[in-house]
């Protein structure tokens, strides 16, 4: 076997972002991911051109869709559903993210899949947890970032809370979904039983702030300020440059390395003076000196300062944009950005994979399906129907 | 029957990324055992080098729940043929400390594997253990600054932030204990062992997926700022009196702008050229935000949700640490969980990445002492 989870089928009902980019992960450790679209495609399809994207390949379906097979199947129509439970007696798990409510008024939610599937792990990807009054809201990655407190530890230099890109909370839900998954395939390998396993954006928000969490639950504090000013050292903080770039220091033994850092901004006078001379007086007097250093920084391109600090020991690091991370060696090296030959599109750079298993590492292999393309071949491949079994299905509008 | 009931998971880990991998086995039941060297994990005194007053240790605790912890000092040879029979009959292997430091010490995947041929060895790293800069520890600024987290975190006026609570190492954390199931997995099906290379640069990598995707199909430059694209008003957070805050998410502005203008006391700005519809409103949106900012500030949270869901204007709760724990759905999926300890009493933590509805796990104790285990431990291989 050369693919983790060669062998093993996953039925994934899912849409937009956080349930896809479960049953995404587990596609690109070699589960044989089997789609479930409606007739007129989820609506991540298309979500792009809606919000005025225009891009050459649906970067946002593809992303977390990549590597899976796609089928449609009306589930309004019941002989859809029949192939769905038909499907479900041949998979090992399955993914949705669509509403509880949805899943239980289509009969697609747990207790009715089980019984044709005892051993189905089904993992229920929701937005604020499937318990208490908000269970049914549909929940989105902005609105779920800021109500699991990811824009509160995410501030401006005036303490005013940020987003995060990439849907953050969408995709840390997302892998929450993949680690409830691969959890639930070890439960039943060692114990023969399925079971439902559910995953948030909720749970993934916190999991991410745990920590400033639990100091508050500790000590009754909130930390509401820019990090930068909480640390209060302008040897851990973030500059701007002549050149209109980014870059951050980030050293711990400020003490150490204070006068050299004088030094190399050319400003061996602060070294000394006693507003500036320890880290506790530094971090007392922060509103006076980061303006100062700041403007030092302005005088030269990021280049410059970047090459000094380094000389000197000071860890350094381009704040990089997205032209910058696809060219990173290191990440290409790990295969945490990956260049793929897709059939149809050609040499297409697409994110990799996040952790290298030795002997059985994942593979990518080609973008994500057109809608529909695979339902005849699933429907004769995994369920053995015959041509005229599928265009009965087609008269009935089933796809 | 927990998850993980059964497995044996030597920790020889410190600091934040490692331990916290470590400890979401421990969660699902696995036996974890810490291994420290004498002097301790540096972890320990992290708050006091930081100059954190907190009386409670939480930073420990919160990496290190779960744990048994004994010591070993892995220079001695008579401690690493202790640490070797551990390793025989155990089944995972974690570490972060540098592999340089792990090879030096005869503790790496090649020499484990001869006492334990199925041994899973997970290494959590800076970036990985292959390329230029393989086996490098990490730093969750660095980290952050070059996968692109800070980048596309930024404000309005596109200036970057950094992400707090130590986020390269969280998402490096679960996405290692990912790569540990999976590996468990696998030789559950096949008998076969295999080391398991995580980092924390991955994992943040894994978390900007959705921007590499933008960039690497098109080449073009993603959103950088998230309020900034779409500069509304009404995709916005705003502070209320009470000091909580509230997060504005409407998808239809120009339908709910003169709604929303009634609601929070501009009616009159309604009709301004200014601010008429969302062009309008993104030109001029320097100068509307400090007035609808000055007008939230009139009433607390609650209120100003009620008044917004009566219009169909849609708004949340923006929460931080201390409102967390009162939110309906934290309480009502058990996300924050009661710990109760010997030495500590009750102690709230966060549990919430997944929650099995047939062998769920638990958080059953806090963080060891030093070498609070190594006797018994030690004991049980004689």
């Amino acid at each position: 076997m050369t693919l983790p989870l060669e062998g093993i089928r996953v039925l994934d009902w899912t849409c937009f972002q956080q349930g896809p980019t479960t049953s995404v992960l587990l596609a690109d450790m070699g589960a044989d991911v089997i789609k479930v679209e409606p007739p007129e495609g989820e609506p991540g399809r298309g979500l792009m051109r809606i919000l005025g994207v225009d891009m050459p390949v649906d970067f946002y379906y593809t992303n977390q869709n990549r590597g899976k097979r796609g089928i449609i199947l009306d589930l309004s129509k019941e002989a859809a559903r029949e192939v769905m439970y038909q499907l479900v007696e041949k998979s090992d798990v399955f993914v949705t993210n669509y509403r509880y409510i949805v899943a239980k008024n289509l009969k697609l939610e747990y207790e009715t899949l089980s019984k044709y599937n005892p051993k189905i792990i089904y993992i229920l990807s929701t937005g604020y947890g499937m318990r208490g009054p908000d269970a049914d809201l549909p929940s989105a990655d902005f609105a779920g970032q800021a109500r699991g407190g990811i824009c509160s530890i995410t501030r401006t230099e005036e303490g005013e809370p940020l987003a995060v890109g990439a849907g953050l909370a969408d995709e840390m839900g997302g892998i929450c979904g993949a680690y409830a998954a691969i959890l639930g395939l070890l439960v039943r390998e060692r114990t023969g039983i399925g079971q439902m396993i559910e995953a948030s954006l909720l749970g993934g928000a916190i999991e991410i702030v745990r920590l400033w969490l639990q100091y508050y639950l500790s000590t009754g504090k909130v930390i509401r300020e820019s990090i930068f000013r909480r640390v209060g050292s302008p040897l851990w903080n973030l500059y701007q440059s002549q050149d209109n770039k980014w870059f951050v220091i980030s050293v711990s033994e400020a003490d150490q390395f204070w006068g050299p850092f004088c030094r190399i901004i050319e400003a061996a006078h602060l070294e000394n003076d006693f507003r500036f001379n320890t880290a506790d007086k530094r971090r007392q007097n922060y509103d006076e000196l980061l303006p100062i250093v700041r403007q030092i920084i302005q005088n030269e391109p990021r280049e410059v300062w970047l090459n000094s600090l380094s000389r000197a020991g000071i860890a350094a690091a381009p704040v990089n944009d997205m032209s910058d991370v696809v060219q990173d060696q290191q990440a290409q090296a790990m295969g945490y950005v990956q260049e793929i030959n897709d059939a149809e599109r050609g040499k297409v750079i697409v994110p990799g994979i996040p952790v290298n298993l030795s002997k059985s590492p994942g593979k990518i292999t080609r973008l994500a399906n057109e809608l529909g393309q695979h339902t005849e071949e699933v429907l004769l491949e995994v369920l053995g129907y015959t041509w005229d079994d599928i265009s009965a299905l087609r008269e009935q509008g089933v796809y | 029957m927990k998850p993980l009931e059964g497995y044996l998971v030597l920790d020889w880990t410190i600091y934040h990324q490692g331990p916290l991998a470590a400890a979401h086995l421990a969660d699902m039941g696995a036996e974890v055992i810490k291994i420290e060297p004498p002097e301790g994990d540096p972890g320990r005194d992290l708050l006091e080098k930081m100059g954190i007053d907190s009386p409670f240790n939480y930073y420990f605790h919160s990496n290190n729940r779960g744990k048994k912890g004994i010591i070993l000092d892995l220079v001695s040879k008579e401690d690493k043929q202790l640490l070797y029979k551990l390793v025989e009959g155990s089944d995972v292997f974690i570490t972060n400390y540098p592999y340089r430091e792990v090879k030096d010490l005869e503790v790496d995947y090649e020499t484990l594997t001869k006492y334990n041929s199925r041994l899973i060895y997970t290494v959590c790293s800076g970036y990985g253990l292959e390329g230029p800069e393989g086996g490098r520890s990490g730093d969750d600024l660095i980290v952050q600054a070059r996968s692109g987290a800070m980048r596309y975190s930024s404000d309005v006026n596109d200036t970057p932030t950094a992400i707090g609570a130590g986020f390269s190492e969280a998402i490096g954390a679960i996405t290692a204990a990912y790569g540990t199931l999976l590996a468990l997995y696998i030789r559950e099906r096949t008998g076969v062992g295999q080391l398991v290379d995580s980092s924390m640069f991955g994992g943040a990598l894994e978390a900007m997926r959705e921007w590499i995707s933008f960039y690497g199909s098109s080449r073009k430059p993603p959103p950088i700022s998230v309020l900034g694209t779409t500069s509304s008003p009404l995709w916005y957070f705003y502070r209320c009196k009470d000091d909580k805050w509230v997060t504005l998410s409407v998808l239809q502005p120009d339908k709910f702008w003169p709604d929303f203008c009634e609601v929070i006391g501009i009616a009159h700005l309604a009709d301004d050229p200014k601010y008429v519809n969302a062009d309008a409103r993104r030109n001029n949106l320097n100068d509307l935000l400090p007035i609808i900012k000055q007008q939230m500030l009139a009433k607390p949270r609650e209120e100003w949700l009620k008044l917004f869901a009566q219009r169909n204007i849609a708004a949340s709760p923006l929460n931080d640490m201390s409102t967390l724990p009162e939110d309906e759905q934290v309480k009502a999926n058990e996300y924050i969980v009661e710990v109760t300890d010997d030495k500590h009493g009750k102690v709230n933590m966060p549990f919430s990445v997944v929650k099995p509805g047939k062998t769920p796990g638990a958080i059953t104790t806090l963080a060891p002492d030093l070498g609070e285990h190594t006797d018994e431990i030690l004991n049980s291989l004689k």
